[in-house]
């Protein structure tokens, strides 16, 4: 169990702060050669007065809020950066703070590239030890596709995250992880990933409340047919 | 700094405590901010006994004085209980500072604590004085004073800049340097660094260069880069020559200047005399006294700011704290020449409209109005300041009373100020359950390919009426008319109102009604259909009718009763969500209102009423700060 198990935690605790429900896509299509386009949507527009009410503040609990200013300028120099690394084009990034809905797509060489390249381009914003990786791991080859959590969430964190009001919102929330690939899938691993009539494309939802309640339930994997 | 931190908590403290007020402070002068708790008002108001009873008293006392014992009492950290504290920020021509005074009862207990930093006390116990760079603490009698300094870096690059360009060295960039902004200021007279000075500084360096041994540069390494390197280094090395010569030069003369008695009573009688004013707390705080010692780029560039500020050099504001029996009351007076205030007065010659007072609703929880005289005061500025400009020497304030004349004779004031009248009023109703639209995702089962639909949901939603009365309001109508006809801006009218899809708060509709003279903008969708005429009966009566009319210039009413309910719907954590909870107990009724005009003042009064059973305002006030500590610190 890496050390920073509770990393995750940090994340969470954003999705308190500024969600009451929201909806998280992460899409990936894979071509034959590794390489794909990585898409996610966060969707927040069911938050949009508390968050529309968070940016009318100076700060919160003594850290500054960005304006929307902070936000686009800090947008446009993570897409800036991520497609000046190696194996990464087409970075795009948008945030509309009317509907609080971002989206972000880039094309990628391979996962290990997109990976590195996540790492890189977000280092200010993570701990010094931590990096993207740590908690998970994702594996693609023709004969299919792997993603495996290295986390876990701890009793004493769950408990203390229930007790906020807040926490049972969590189930209203989604999180969905969609993959594309170039062959057929033959089968998968996992009972709550479901595969597209295309036969293609497989789509596991979740809500926040089961991740934080069990972590391992994103992990599955694909086989592909040759 | 974290005996700035104390010290306002101290403020507080003593600010309730018992004993007589004795003294004005060791507040220096130039200082354009100061805020000074007197106690021999409130000396009734709490014993110290019921403060020491807080936990937060408990917890700043420890941190004070270090000590770890069961209880602690306030008469430990050595300060004089019976005397005044005062907190300060001020500038000079080569630095600005903050800090505070404190009067002291046993001089070597304080000296203990931590409000003195440990690298102080040998000095003050021996000297009474202390510092270093960006640090002073002084005793003068029975009081201590301690300041932060914030040096004016580019005042002495300014002298590094004439040392490289006496020597015909090439000066490197730096970013933000003295170029970059072109100051036009140079080190004032009594703490300038005359010529002779840097290039007496300029042989100490060039001694300096002599001493260091350079390596032998071979042509062949020359690099361009290198050089331009060495050359930053060597600029930074002088300019720290420079500043570890002159800011002990210059603080030691301030030291002098301070034990000379040149303190703000005595140095400004303007601050002097808010401390004579009778009162729990007063603040004094004089923006001119900061413009004079600013650097003057912006008044340089625009010199109709200059012209402004020179002005409004007479413009300072006081306010006087009090508490009472109720809650408490701040007296907040805007200071200024007969001109100045004949302006103000010109403004305020004016009625608020009643038919605006028929939109707020009984049980609004608050509302504020405005309305002012624009042409009085335009025609009273024209006629105090004109002649100022056309008398003065300045090109640039002729040029701008050229300008200000030509303007004058192509606008039609009176059209303007018809169509632009200060009369409006904006009202808080509290929170409303609206439908809301979010987006959502619709899943291709083929292909798990995804599409954007949009769907309704419940929410609450701060419900704002703003409102203005204006003679001219058809020609908001025709630019609805003319909005209208764009289709795709999202707007519709719908009887008497325009609906636009869009609204700022949360993204609701708002609404716009232009009724006779009254142009109306709100969320409030049941506004629109059902009171279009007013509220009638169910509009505000009683005294808040009354001191709502007869408001000159400004009236604000705001009821707390609902608003930590309101904001604990609105925030976005647990733990404000807790702070929210606890404080629904503590809440009250503000009233701020116009009070008076005279030649030289302008005073305008905030009156807090608490509700629930306090002894007085004062225990009101400690009840809140303890639980803030509380919640804060869990």
């Amino acid at each position: 169990m890496k050390k920073a198990l509770l990393r995750i935690s940090l994340l969470l605790s954003l999705i308190f702060v500024f969600s009451s429900c929201f909806e998280l896509i992460e899409d990936t299509t894979f071509n034959k050669d590794g390489s794909g386009i990585y898409k996610v949507t966060l969707n927040m527009s069911s938050s949009q007065t508390r968050l529309n009410s968070v940016m009318a503040m100076d700060s919160i609990d003594g850290k500054k809020v960005p304006s929307e200013k902070d936000l686009q300028n800090e947008i446009e120099s993570f897409i800036a950066d991520l497609n000046s690394q190696e194996g990464i084009k087409n970075a795009k990034a948008t945030l509309s703070t009317e509907e609080w809905i971002l989206k972000f797509s880039c094309a990628f060489d391979d996962l290990e590239a997109l990976k590195n390249g996540l790492n890189l381009s977000t280092k200010k914003w993570q701990k010094k030890d931590q990096k993207i990786g740590d908690y998970f791991e994702v594996n693609f080859s023709n004969a299919g596709y792997e993603r495996i959590i290295n986390t876990e969430v701890s009793d004493r964190w769950k408990t203390k995250a229930s007790e906020d009001e807040d926490y049972n919102k969590l189930k209203e929330g989604k999180c969905v992880f969609i993959q594309r690939f170039p062959n057929q899938i033959s089968s998968v691993s996992n009972v709550n990933v479901k595969i597209a009539k295309n036969g293609t494309a497989c789509m596991l939802m979740l809500s926040p409340h089961e991740i934080i309640q069990n972590p391992k339930s994103l992990n599955y994997s694909v086989s592909l047919e040759e | 700094m974290k005996s700035l931190f104390l010290i306002t908590i101290l403020f507080f403290i003593v600010h309730f405590s018992n004993g007589q007020s004795s003294n004005n402070g060791l507040v220096p002068d130039s200082s354009y901010f100061v805020f000074t708790a007197d106690i021999g008002r409130i000396s009734k108001s709490m014993p110290i006994k019921d403060m020491n009873d807080y936990q937060f008293i408990q917890q700043m006392v420890k941190e004070v004085t270090g000590y770890n014992k069961e209880e602690l009492t306030l008469e430990e950290i050595g300060m004089d209980l019976s005397g005044s504290i005062h907190m300060f920020s001020g500038i000079k021509q080569s630095f600005s500072f903050h800090g505070f005074s404190i009067p002291l009862k046993d001089q070597s207990s304080f000296l203990k604590n931590e409000l003195v930093p440990l690298e102080f006390r040998t000095a003050l116990k021996n000297e009474n004085v202390a510092y270093n760079e960006r640090r002073l603490a002084f005793i003068h009698g029975n009081t201590y004073m301690m300041m932060e300094l914030n040096w004016k870096d580019y005042l002495f690059e300014e002298v590094v800049d004439s040392i490289f360009d006496a020597n015909h060295w090439e000066r490197p960039y730096r970013w933000g340097g003295y170029e970059d902004y072109q100051y036009t200021e140079s080190i004032p007279m009594e703490e300038s660094i005359e010529f002779e000075q840097a290039v007496e500084e300029m042989e100490e360096v060039e001694e300096a260069e002599e001493m260091y041994e350079a390596p032998p540069a071979e042509e062949s390494d020359y690099d361009y880069y290198e050089e331009k390197e060495d050359m930053y280094q060597k600029y930074e090395r002088i300019l720290d020559s420079v500043m570890d010569s002159r800011i002990p030069k210059i603080t030691e003369a301030y030291i002098s200047s301070l034990k000379e008695g040149n303190v703000l009573s005595k140095t400004d009688k303007n601050y002097a005399s808010t401390q004579t004013q009778v009162a729990d707390g007063s603040i004094y705080l004089n923006p001119a006294i900061a413009n004079d010692n600013r650097n003057n780029y912006y008044q340089m560039q625009n010199p109709l700011l200059g012209g402004m500020n020179r002005f409004t050099k007479e413009t300072w504001q006081s306010g006087y704290i009090n508490f009472t029996k109720t809650g408490l009351t701040v007296d907040w007076n805007t200071h200024g020449d007969e001109r100045f205030m004949k302006v103000m007065k010109a403004g305020m010659n004016s009625e608020f409209n009643e038919d605006l007072l028929s939109y707020i609703p009984e049980n609004t929880q608050g509302f504020a109005l405005y309305n002012m005289n624009g042409l009085g005061a335009y025609e009273a500025m024209k006629e105090s300041y004109m002649p100022v400009l056309d008398e003065s020497e300045k090109p640039e304030y002729l040029l701008a009373s050229a300008i200000w004349s030509t303007l004058d004779e192509l606008v039609d004031e009176e059209a303007v100020f018809d169509i632009y009248s200060a009369n409006m009023f904006v009202t808080y109703n509290g929170l409303q359950k609206m439908m809301l639209e979010r987006t959502t995702y619709d899943y291709d089962e083929e292909t798990f390919e995804y599409e954007e639909q949009t769907e309704n949901y419940e929410d609450q939603v701060p419900i704002m009426t703003f409102g203005v009365y204006t003679e001219k309001a058809y020609l908001m109508e025709k630019y609805m008319k003319a909005w209208r006809a764009y289709h795709d801006i999202g707007m519709e009218k719908i009887g008497d109102y325009y609906r636009f899809e869009k609204g700022p708060i949360g993204g609701t509709p708002y609404y716009i009604a232009i009724i006779d003279n009254i142009i109306l903008i709100s969320n409030d969708e049941s506004l629109m259909k059902n009171n279009l005429k007013g509220y009638g009966k169910d509009a505000i009566s009683g005294d808040r009718y009354k001191a709502a009319k007869a408001s000159q210039s400004f009236y604000a009413n705001m009821n707390m009763e609902e608003l930590p309910k309101d904001f604990k719907t609105l925030t976005t954590n647990q733990r404000e969500r807790d702070l929210f909870e606890s404080m629904k107990d503590k809440t009250g009724n503000a009233e701020l209102a116009m009070k008076g005009i005279t030649d030289n003042k302008q005073t305008i009064q905030l009156n807090y009423t608490f509700d629930g059973k306090y002894k007085n305002g004062a225990y009101y006030m400690m009840d809140i700060m303890n639980t803030i500590f509380e919640r804060t610190n869990n």
